[in-house]
């Protein structure tokens, strides 16, 4: 065999191993999906178009004779929507006692207040609760059709974290959608495009190879939910929500080789996408065990599994309390391990901020 | 021909490993200028890049060397982590620890927090970031690869008269409104009531928590803060305070009021009504007896 050929004998496995560091690293960029959010700022003075008619001066090239009145003068209000009250049509039926008057307009725009809107998709009649720096700030309850509208005022002008979930029919909170804005002085900041990921649950958490799984959730009404099982290959499946945004997809388990797999979800509606929200773990095995959402480390349950330190439900500035006060500590008990691992350090933080609810 | 296919197969070897390696977090340390005469107040800011991944929790160490720069403060107002588990602060001399969490995960760039220190001796230095950790906002606690840049610096000659001077720019506005919680949580205090609190200030950072029970003076606190009076009878104030002195103070009320006939007030008046009661009938009394 010659020299040359032994060199690329040598390197032919390190260009296998190139190769697949590639197609991964690749594959990893490409199916990243992110909603995108829109952020738009009523009291800038410039008017952003779809989400804002007009922004103080700035009325978008529009007048009293574009919005449909033949005179007058069109003025903007403090949520930076067309206020029309100048504006009149040039029929006088009834010409005023007075006479003269009139003019008038120019003079200060209405004053706007430091403050923040969300608005987006969650699922139908759903509870949507906004935290400002992991802290509940507000709750609203979505429309029949999954659209919510929230409004924070009186900030003070900086950088704040905003997180949005929602709460689904049997009480499942999806993954937290969060980002971080910074808050204009005299200005309102408006948030749009809002798109909560699809809630996730299974019916079996240990299933026996050849049995379906059903794997089920809510999101938006008359959406398409696709619906990823991890394993080698990934599984993808497309499934229609029905009119109450609920989906449900029996999924073969003769596909998937013995061991542990996860299924998540997102949901495509028209252009939009959502995220991918969370991610749940089953086990393929020779027998069935049915899903408990109560059992640590399975469902919304407290325990060591979860972040729910104090069992109330929620994951929030008691449960960090706790686990900070134990961070670093000996003889930490059981229940605040978060990762059972013996100690608590910044991984049972990450697991917590994670599972967050506030 | 077979060299260029050997030096190609190569090329895309390392070009492999690099992207494996891509998929990193990346601290860094930055200060507008890097040469500073002895005397001036400098400030180095902490950053962070993603590198297109959510991030839930940062740890990690600051050195700097403590002969060349004297520690001034900290300052984390516009810092994008929610919840501090170590609050970045001199920890021995020449180290500043921290640790926190950003609850929901953090994707892109953004500020830890800034340091402000004031030279005091000429010499060429170093400040550098060590024992950094950077978590996955994934469930699992997925540690990242992190990488750091350290800031170098040359401290020489005095400091300049006409050189502009680092002005804090005034805040006015007090900390944010928050909601202290009055709990039991066995695992820290036993049966004892404690209070946990926390709150951000966007214009200096928080400087300090003074919390006042009933008629006790305020004295500075810490969350989570065992409550002295666990009857939970009298009104709590809990107030925070920036670096600029503002404050924001949050009130309590009593989760088990005082009855009526339990309030000091109640006694004060039973006495005030019993001793005038006394001199009305002594005086009275003796009136009698001047007229004999």
């Amino acid at each position: 065999m010659s020299k040359k050929f032994r060199i690329i004998l040598y390197l032919f496995p390190l260009f296998l191993v190139g190769i697949f560091y590639i197609t991964q690293y690749v594959w990893a960029q490409s199916t990243t999906v992110s909603a995108t959010i829109k952020i738009n700022i009523c009291g800038n003075f410039i008017a952003e178009s779809p989400a804002e008619d007009c922004d103080n001066y700035d009325l978008n090239g529009e007048s009293c004779t574009t919005q449909g009145f033949d005179l007058g003068t069109l003025a903007c209000d403090a949520s930076c929507d067309f206020d029309t009250s100048g504006c009149s049509n040039n029929v006088v039926d009834d010409p005023p006692s007075d006479g003269g008057g009139g003019g008038g307009g120019g003079g200060t725009p209405p004053p706007v207040l430091t403050g923040i809107t969300f608005a987006g998709r969650a699922y139908p009649l759903s509870m949507v609760s906004i935290l400002k720096d992991g802290q509940l700030a507000a709750s609203t309850i979505a429309g029949p059709d999954s659209n919510f509208y929230v409004s924070l005022t009186n900030l003070s002008p900086g950088n704040y974290n905003f997180s949005v979930y929602g709460e689904d029919d049997d009480d499942r909170r999806s993954s937290l959608f969060t980002f971080s804005v910074y808050v204009t002085n005299g200005a309102t900041t408006n948030i749009t495009g809002i798109f909560i990921a699809p809630t996730i649950s299974i019916d079996k958490s240990i299933v026996k190879r050849g049995d379906d799984i059903a794997i089920f959730g809510q999101s938006i009404p008359d959406a398409t939910v696709t619906i990823s099982v991890n394993s080698e290959p990934e599984f993808f499946r497309n499934i229609n929500t029905d009119e109450d945004g609920i989906y449900l997809h029996n999924f073969d388990t003769a596909l998937l080789e013995y061991g542990n797999h996860s299924t998540k979800s997102k949901t495509r509606f028209v252009d939009e996408v959502s995220s991918y929200g969370r991610s749940i773990t089953f086990e393929v095995a020779d027998r069935n065990v049915e899903y408990d959402e109560d059992i640590p480390g399975e469902g919304e349950g407290c325990g060591s599994g979860r972040a729910d330190l104090n069992c109330d439900a929620y994951v929030n500035l008691i449960d960090f309390s706790i686990a900070a006060y134990w961070y670093k500590r000996p003889s930490v008990p059981e229940n605040v391990d978060i990762n059972s691992d013996g100690k608590v350090d910044l991984i049972d933080f990450s697991i917590m901020a994670f599972h967050w609810t506030g | 021909m077979l060299k260029n296919i050997s030096k190609f197969i190569f090329t895309l070897s390392i070009l492999a490993l690099f992207a494996s390696s891509a998929q990193a977090a990346h601290f860094s340390l930055n200060s507008k200028k890097t040469d500073w005469p002895i005397g001036q107040k400098v400030e180095v800011v902490l950053n962070i890049d993603t590198e297109n991944q959510k991030l839930n929790a940062f740890e990690g160490e600051i050195n700097y060397p403590a002969g060349l720069l004297d520690f001034d403060e900290i300052r984390d107002n516009d810092s994008l982590v929610t919840f501090w588990v170590e609050k970045p602060m001199v920890t021995s001399s020449g180290t500043i620890k921290f640790s926190g969490i950003v609850p929901g995960g953090f994707e892109g760039k953004g500020k830890l927090f800034r340091i402000f220190f004031i030279t005091k001796d000429e010499g060429d230095g170093n400040i550098s970031i060590n024992k950094i950790q950077a978590l996955l906002n994934d469930g699992q606690g997925t540690e990242v690869y992190s990488g750091s840049k350290s800031l170098d610096f040359d401290i020489s000659g005095k400091i300049d008269p006409q050189e502009p001077i680092i002005i804090d720019i005034s805040d006015t506005i007090p900390p944010e409104p928050f909601s202290p919680i009055v709990t039991k949580i066995p695992e820290i205090a036993g049966d004892d009531y404690l209070l946990i609190f926390a709150t951000q200030d966007k214009g200096s950072g928080i400087d300090y928590y003074e919390i006042k029970e009933g008629l006790r003076p305020f004295s500075k606190a810490e969350s989570p803060y065992v409550l002295k009076n666990q009857k939970l009878n009298k009104k709590i104030i809990i107030k925070a305070v920036d670096k600029f002195g503002n404050e924001r103070k949050i009130t309590i009320d009593p989760v088990y009021p005082l009855e009526w006939y339990e309030k000091s007030s109640f006694f004060a008046i039973i006495i005030l009504v019993i001793v005038i009661s006394f001199f009305l009938g002594r005086t009275s009394w003796k009136k009698p007896k001047q007229k004999k």
